[in-house]
């Protein structure tokens, strides 16, 4: 503009010192309130907490929990068979048999006023656990897992409800059918991936439900029946403990053995006298007792101290397969070598007999390898006082 | 005046009679003077961006508008749309190719070396009074590793796996491994070999710089006597020197990993059906040393920017630029702590969070220089006589998207509310008003100011007032929103927001952005219709110094010559910025001294 002029104010130090001063206390309020913060919410978490795992691969997440031992086994990738095994579990960790996995579509249900710590990792390449609407957020990396402790306050329910109160949330969920339920009830914490992995990187989605402690105990129940180990794995060819009972499988057949046992003494059906003694084993082709069969046989003997008016037979049958008079040696030996270990436990001789009844009493005649093993057993028999002295002495 | 007052260097003595570099090819092709490569830099930038801007007006269709047919982009785009009864659809993987493009165009190919390219060279040898840079040889040499670069990174868009696709970034496993991503095959190939050869040209123009800094200022020429562009220059220069290699060092890492079986970045995985035999190493290292690049690499854009918008602040205001000692410390300073934050990039990348607190601190204190210039140039224009011309407009509007760009990195820095925020809409929204909008206004600003210097004709001034209107206006209408539906939580790299309802009810916002960004995209149209018509068809210069500037480059003759100035180089007694001293509306630099005057600051 012509005519007129401008200052010459080519610098001035007091203004210079005070915006540089005024800046840098602002920023160093804003960097103490937020560490403060940020070094509270990063912390490890004190007192209890529900660790869960979520792990990230291309393109979905798989979420596991750890069970009624509240513990998650260890995993390493070598072990890792998408169709078995897909998280690479050690099952010959104990604390691998209760861990619940959800694959596929499954919520992610966590309980409300709970501290909840994510061990976050990933398969194949970065991926992100976040959940928006609890301001989550944590890379999963390969080979380095991650973690992020949180707290959810409000339940899927109470939010659903607090979302009543805005209009543009009563609109109807589907904008093409006004008749759909409205926004609001249709309304999900949701999941989602933050770290470029690929191109479906946009389409990781898992729904995150938030429920009461009680429902929570609900539904986590229901999962702790069907843990992963003994729905999947339990006796396939992936399974290390193929031929081993699990402590929980021994405890399980413990409680199960006491009530047929109980029943055969009181019920006046002979079929329900007849116990199969399932977890009795014998080394292949032999007659020596396997050792897996020490959990039924003390059990056996303790039931047979609590009830010392009871007297029963031990029966072995074998199946099929082989020569027939053999079997019947066989099965002999085998029925002997079972009383003779309660006798080691302190039964009396008088209030037990055994037989062996080889091949000639098959449950099933069908001829699978699954039959022949339901063949091949042992059982026993309640019986009254008399009847065993006849079968011992005469 | 320099006739009289300057030097002799004899360079024509040396250099009287050549047929210097007089052959077309010679000439025009593989020269080596500075002012030529200048413009080489400046106009292959200018093709860079149109190309990474059309990317994104592409995949911001498929944001806006993700229903609508992109059929009509098949003739261009071929196999990467599919169709589906007539509808065409973007394929992901080249939505992610095209994502990533943008980012490795728009950051290395357009901000480095388009933007301090074009003006170191054009500027650090005739601003300091040099002949021409300290090595004009590898001068020429800086710009053809460029644009061989760029060759291949063009290239790589035709390979039929894709090319590269994994986010400028370009974080391992996910570039290492073909297996995860058709772009890491080949693509991710060309694009190492492509940045390194980029990274080749950048550490040669950078030495070429420093040097003359250094070692070629004219007589009289102190560092404080220097023009704040030369000072932004030098200490971009610096920063890249130091950084570059780092992250060159992170390359050869990943290329090693990729082809010869290493482990660095790689560690437990398994992928396609199989365990890999790689173990040992972490991605969280490439991290590292990408990011001990990437972030001095956004100063190394914003510096030149901030230089430019100085000297076109004061040139237009009549007024010495405010406070340019203050100035001076604040590039250093910003340049220093550009090499403490890295790590602010990563605070959720599972790092340790006690180390994230230094990274807190450290870029909250970058925050302090920066604040000390954005005062500084308000103040350059308080009770100044401002020109509005089309540069002025672009450096006030630098100066504004500077402020909102760099009071959301603000937010970003504080590593609390980066949990929510980390690769959300509202960090695409911060490095965009910095980056994409502020570091493009600081160019604009050179090329508007500096063009009759470039080209010896001015650019058409009407159209260059269209030109910052639209972009000023559109540029926020683009961003603007971003931060809001960030803060919302909205995550950056989807191809769809389909899928959550969390994302998908911004729908109508996306529509706004897509269209201002289809508007933005056309108003830059006109600014390069008028940049190439300019050369041909501008008012022409016929004085040496239009503006009424004090730097040196302005008292050189109007047709420019091989040597810069016939005869003696000028001689330097002032600073820059005696603007509106005493009875004269300018002084320019090479004005002797008055009895008892004071001549710098």
């Amino acid at each position: 503009m012509p005519g007129r002029k401008a200052m010459f104010q080519p610098h001035n130090n007091t203004l210079e010192i005070i915006w540089t001063v005024v800046p840098a206390v602002v920023m160093t309020f804003l960097v103490v309130n937020g560490l403060v913060v940020w070094n509270e919410i990063m912390a490890e978490p004190n007192g209890e907490y529900l660790e869960i795992e979520a792990t990230g691969y291309q393109f979905a997440w798989d979420i596991r929990y750890p069970g009624a031992d509240n513990k998650l086994a260890t995993k390493n990738f070598r072990l890792i068979d998408p169709a078995t095994n897909p998280l690479g579990i050690d099952w010959t960790d104990d604390k691998s048999i209760d861990d619940v996995i959800l694959t596929g579509a499954d919520k992610i249900v966590l309980p409300v006023d709970t501290t909840v710590r994510v061990r976050i990792t990933s398969k194949d390449v970065l991926h992100n656990f976040y959940l928006p609407h609890f301001r989550v957020k944590m890379d999963a990396i390969p080979g380095l897992p991650t973690f992020f402790v949180f707290r959810p306050i409000t339940t899927t329910k109470e939010f659903r409800k607090n979302l009543k109160n805005y209009p543009e949330w009563r609109t109807p969920y589907d904008p093409e059918d006004p008749e759909s339920k409205e926004r609001w009830e249709m309304f999900d914490y949701e999941l989602a991936c933050a770290e470029l992995c690929g191109k479906s990187h946009y389409a990781m989605r898992r729904i995150v439900e938030i429920v009461t402690r009680e429902e929570y105990n609900e539904w986590m129940a229901e999962k702790n029946t069907k843990p992963y180990y003994r729905t999947t794995i339990r006796g396939t060819d992936a399974d290390p403990r193929k031929g081993e009972l699990l402590d929980i499988e021994k405890k399980n057949r413990n409680i199960e053995l006491t009530s047929e046992f109980t029943l055969a003494t009181e019920s006046e059906s002979l079929k329900d006298k007849i116990i199969n003694l399932k977890n009795i084993f014998y080394e292949t082709g032999s007659a020596t007792l396997d050792n897996q069969s020490q959990s039924e046989l003390d059990k056996l003997s303790q039931l047979l101290a609590q009830f010392p008016s009871v007297n029963a037979q031990i029966i072995s049958h074998t199946d099929i397969l082989g020569d027939a008079d053999l079997n019947y040696t066989l099965s002999e030996s085998r029925a002997g070598n079972v009383r003779q270990y309660l006798l080691n436990k302190g039964i009396n001789a008088d209030r037990l007999s055994s037989v062996g009844f080889g091949e000639i009493q098959p449950i099933e005649s069908n001829g699978s390898p699954e039959a022949r093993e339901s063949n091949g057993r042992t059982e026993l028999r309640i019986i009254s006082n008399l009847i065993v002295k006849k079968l011992n002495h005469g | 005046m320099i006739q009289d007052n300057g030097y002799d260097d004899h360079f024509h003595d040396h250099h009287h009679g050549d047929k210097y570099q007089s052959g077309f090819l010679g000439h025009y092709v593989f020269s080596m003077d500075h002012k030529i490569i200048a413009r080489q830099f400046l106009i292959t930038g200018i093709i860079w961006a149109i190309i990474g801007a059309a990317m994104s007006v592409v995949f911001r269709l498929q944001l806006g508008f993700p229903e609508e047919s992109m059929a009509w982009l098949k003739p261009v785009l071929g196999k990467w749309i599919t169709l589906n009864d007539g509808v065409g659809t973007l394929a992901p993987e080249f939505y992610y190719a095209l994502v990533t493009m943008h980012g490795t165009i728009l950051v290395f190919f357009v901000l480095t070396a388009g933007l301090s390219g074009t003006f170191s060279n054009l500027l650090i040898p005739l601003q300091l009074g040099a002949r021409d840079m300290a090595s004009p040889f590898l001068n020429m040499l800086s710009y053809w590793f460029f644009f061989f670069s760029g060759v291949i990174m063009m290239y790589s868009l035709f390979l039929n796996t894709g090319p590269f696709s994994g986010g400028w970034t370009a974080y391992p496993p996910l570039s290492a491994l073909p297996q995860a991503s058709s772009g890491s095959g080949a693509g991710m190939t060309l694009w190492l070999v492509s940045l390194t050869l980029f990274v080749v040209s950048v550490l040669l123009g950078g030495i070429n710089y420093v040097t003359t800094v250094l070692n070629l200022r004219t007589k009289g020429m102190s560092m404080w006597r220097m023009p704040l562009t030369i000072w932004a220059f030098f200490v971009t220069a610096i920063l890249g020197i130091l950084s570059f290699p780092v992250l060159v060092s992170g390359f050869f890492m990943l290329m090693m990993d990729r082809g010869l079986g290493t482990s660095f970045f790689l560690n437990e995985i398994f992928i396609e059906g199989q365990a890999l035999e790689r173990i040992g190493g972490t991605p969280v290292l490439y991290q590292h040393l990408f990011w001990f690049l990437g972030h001095p690499e956004v100063y190394i854009i914003i510096l030149p920017a901030m230089g430019l918008a100085s000297e076109v602040l004061s040139v237009h205001a009549r007024k010495p630029i405010f406070g340019y000692r203050a100035m001076v410390y604040s590039i250093l300073a910003i340049g220093f702590l550009s090499f403490i934050v890295w790590a602010h990039h990563m605070f959720m990348s599972g790092v340790n969070p006690f180390i994230s607190n230094f990274f807190v601190v450290f870029t909250l204190i970058i925050a302090v220089p920066s604040a000390v210039k954005v005062f500084n140039w308000i103040t350059t224009l308080y009770g100044a006589n401002i020109r509005l011309n089309s540069p002025m407009l672009f450096a006030i509007g630098f100066v504004s998207m500077f402020i909102s760009g760099g009071l959301t990195g603000i937010f970003l820095g504080n590593s609390t509310l980066d949990i929510q925020m980390h690769d959300t809409y509202f960090v695409v929204a911060h490095f965009h008003v910095v980056m994409g909008v502020a570091a493009f206004f600081g160019m604009f600003a050179g090329i508007y100011h500096w063009y009759p210097k470039m080209f010896g004709r001015f650019m058409n001034e009407t159209l260059g007032k269209f030109h910052f209107w639209g972009t000023l206006i559109g540029a926020y209408a683009i961003f603007w929103p971003m931060h809001y539906i960030g803060m919302a939580g909205v995550p950056r790299r989807y191809y769809s927001f389909q899928s959550y309802d969390a994302f998908k009810h911004f729908g109508d916002m996306n529509k706004f952005i897509t269209i201002a960004a289809i508007v933005v995209f056309f108003v830059q149209i006109v600014f390069v219709i008028n940049f190439f018509y300019s050369i041909w068809r501008g008012r022409k210069m016929t004085t040496q110094n239009p503006w009424g500037a004090n730097t040196l480059e302005w008292t050189t003759p109007v047709e420019p010559i091989h040597g810069n100035w016939p005869g003696s180089l000028p001689t330097v007694h002032r600073w820059a910025y005696d603007y509106n001293k005493d009875e004269r509306e300018f002084v320019p630099q090479v004005v002797p001294l008055a009895e008892g005057e004071i001549g710098d600051h």
